[in-house]
């Protein structure tokens, strides 16, 4: 009896270090396994700047020394399943590597009839910003204390870069 | 002081048939809406396909010229268990686009290298006679648990995905 105790013993501490082990191996969904306020965040050209894209107010992800990029962002309430506006938001920021953290603000997009309001920020690029992906992330924190966080995925030719 | 009862009278009058005015213009809803069940984020990115590459792939765009594929990356959120939806949970997930067959989403590897996540995509090649201008597709997600959630494109124009004509 007392081996196929130990044979149980074994299997279960086994099965109990698999399953911890597990995350690290296993499919780690984006952005991560839980997330308590989703967050929805793009970028698109801007029709300012010292450089300007040949189209603005689009979605992309390269952009060029001096140009400015518009963060657009939505999140959600858990509780209530509607977008969080500016009265439930204490604060929300983009926060860029080596720059200030960028303040968002909770404006009106689009034209009448189709107007609708979400987060953005406008951010100018350095001319001496280094060259490469921009690991940036944007911060949400509500008035009820839970933090939303976007990351883009960590994937080749998606994330935001700076180019000459 | 009868000139200032009067002035008086009058701003207060104005002030009360403005406010009401005011008060009744609507303010432009907050973007996604809802209340939904299940959060759904969706980019669309390029991709190559037999009759088109793009000088980039993977790239976030938004104007696809007619033939190209357009690749479309989704993650959803139930909102009751804050759980991101895997293949386990979700019963539908699909991209509708007018006029065309609805493209299924499929969960998997994004990128390379051992850590690289998972995540919902798939992949619509424009036909070579769709209509040019903006394409107001919806992803829409059922889950097993009876949930439902939609993504819809901010109504910005020039932010949407649009179908320009072929190089």
């Amino acid at each position: 009896m007392k081996p196929f105790r130990t044979a149980i013993g074994a299997t279960v501490a086994v099965g109990a270090l698999a399953a911890l082990a597990a995350p690290a191996s296993a499919q780690a969904p984006y952005p991560s396994p839980k997330v308590p306020v989703p967050v929805y965040a793009d970028t698109v050209s801007s029709s300012r700047g010292d450089v300007k894209l040949s189209r603005v107010c689009t979605q992309t992800n390269f952009f060029p020394r001096r140009a400015r990029v518009v963060f657009r962002a939505w999140a959600m309430d858990s509780t209530t399943g509607k977008p969080l506006t500016s009265l439930e938001i204490k604060y929300a920021y983009v926060k860029i590597p080596g720059q200030p953290n960028l303040a968002l603000n909770w404006g009106t997009h689009g034209t009448a009839p189709n107007q609708v309001r979400f987060w953005s920020a406008a951010w100018a690029i350095p001319a001496d910003y280094p060259l490469g992906v921009v690991p940036f992330r944007i911060v949400f924190k509500t008035e009820t204390g839970q933090f939303g966080i976007f990351q883009q995925p960590a994937i080749e030719g998606q994330q935001l870069t700076v180019t000459p | 002081m009868k000139r200032l009862l009067i002035a008086t009278t009058v701003v207060l009058g104005a002030a009360a048939l403005v406010t009401p005015i005011l008060a009744q213009t609507p303010e432009p809803p907050a973007w996604p809406g809802g209340p939904t069940q299940v959060f759904v984020s969706a980019h669309t990115l390029t991709a190559a396909n037999a009759a088109y590459t793009p000088a980039v792939v993977g790239k976030q765009e938004n104007f696809f010229p007619q033939t190209s594929a357009v690749r479309f990356q989704v993650y959803a959120v139930d909102l009751k268990t804050s759980k991101v939806v895997t293949a386990q949970d979700a019963k539908y997930f699909y991209v509708s686009i007018p006029n065309q067959p609805n493209v299924k989403l499929t969960y998997g590897k994004a990128g390379t290298g051992a850590k690289a996540p998972y995540i919902w995509a798939g992949t619509w090649t424009i036909p070579d006679t769709y209509p040019l201008g903006v394409v107001p597709f919806r992803v829409l997600i059922t889950t097993k648990s009876g949930r439902h959630g939609v993504f819809q494109q901010a109504p910005v124009a020039l932010a949407q995905l649009t179908v320009i004509a072929k190089p």
